[in-house]
């Protein structure tokens, strides 16, 4: 395996999921609907967002892996750096959404 | 019958709790572990592998753990009564901003565990050290961040039954 091709997928991989679960659980707070939607798929709306995650990662790893067959040098290094910012700005995002949600409803 | 009872004693709340902690602790330090063999140039891949391994093992049974203790039980029997104490927010702010920011470490440690294969000649070539550092380092510190938001929420949660 091309260890390379392998950190570039992986981070990008990672960089959508934790994309995903940060807008997802911004969205179900504001929208009662999706949240009871995300409840009826496996009994809990922790549990469907953590299999969406852990889904949308390995899904998209090995999309990328199969798709991106040689990446440059800089594109690893940047995969890297991304999903350093969006795990950052996720969970600052998250944690303000939380704060504010609460000081204001 | 033996079965049983061990079921029974590794699904008690306290054990659950225990288990959950001891898993994230372990998960933490081994990413600790991985920041410092990255900074120190290591040249032993195979030290890197194993504390990315341990780490991705450690959060990912303290996902299941905590995972099942939060909807078996924190629902119904710990949430009451932290909003009924004198701290509701460590439930509004802390709990909620916990249990999502962690979906973030798996994805993140299981990019770590591929960083760890790579050699120095190419941590080099790639300039990928200082972007490597910030990787894991990011990882740690939102470990640490969530363990600071379950020390608060559970804070919240005896001092909710000491004034209820």
């Amino acid at each position: 395996m091309n260890r390379l091709r392998l950190i570039y997928s992986s981070s990008w991989a990672a960089s959508k999921a934790i994309l995903f679960a940060t807008i997802i659980t911004i969205w179900a707070e504001l929208n009662a609907p999706l949240k009871a939607w995300l409840k009826s798929v496996t009994g809990h709306h922790w549990t469907t967002k953590s299999w969406f995650t852990i889904g949308i990662y390995v899904v998209l790893l090995l999309l990328i892996y199969v798709l991106k067959r040689e990446p440059g040098d800089m594109q690893v290094k940047n995969s890297i750096k991304w999903l350093i910012v969006i795990a950052i700005l996720g969970a600052l995002a998250l944690f303000l959404f939380f704060t504010g949600h609460y000081l204001v409803v | 019958m033996k079965v049983e009872y061990m079921f029974d004693f590794l699904t008690a709340k306290p054990v659950l709790i225990g288990l959950h902690l001891t898993f994230a602790i372990i998960g933490i330090d081994a990413f600790l572990w991985l920041l410092g063999e990255f900074w120190a140039d290591v040249a032993n891949t195979k030290r890197r592998v194993w504390a990315a391994v341990i780490g991705c093992v450690g959060f990912v049974m303290t996902w299941i753990i905590g995972g099942y203790y939060y909807v078996k039980f924190y629902g119904t029997l710990v949430k009451p009564t932290i909003l009924s104490g004198t701290a509701p927010w460590a439930h509004a702010i802390a709990m909620e901003a916990k249990e999502h920011i962690f979906l973030f470490l798996v994805p993140m440690g299981i990019t770590a565990f591929f960083v760890a294969f790579l050699d120095q000649e190419t941590i080099a070539r790639l300039q990928l050290k200082r972007p490597i550092l910030w990787l894991v380092g990011t990882i740690a510190a939102l470990g640490l961040f969530i363990g600071a938001l379950g020390f608060i929420i559970s804070a919240a949660a005896r001092w909710g039954i000491l004034q209820s």
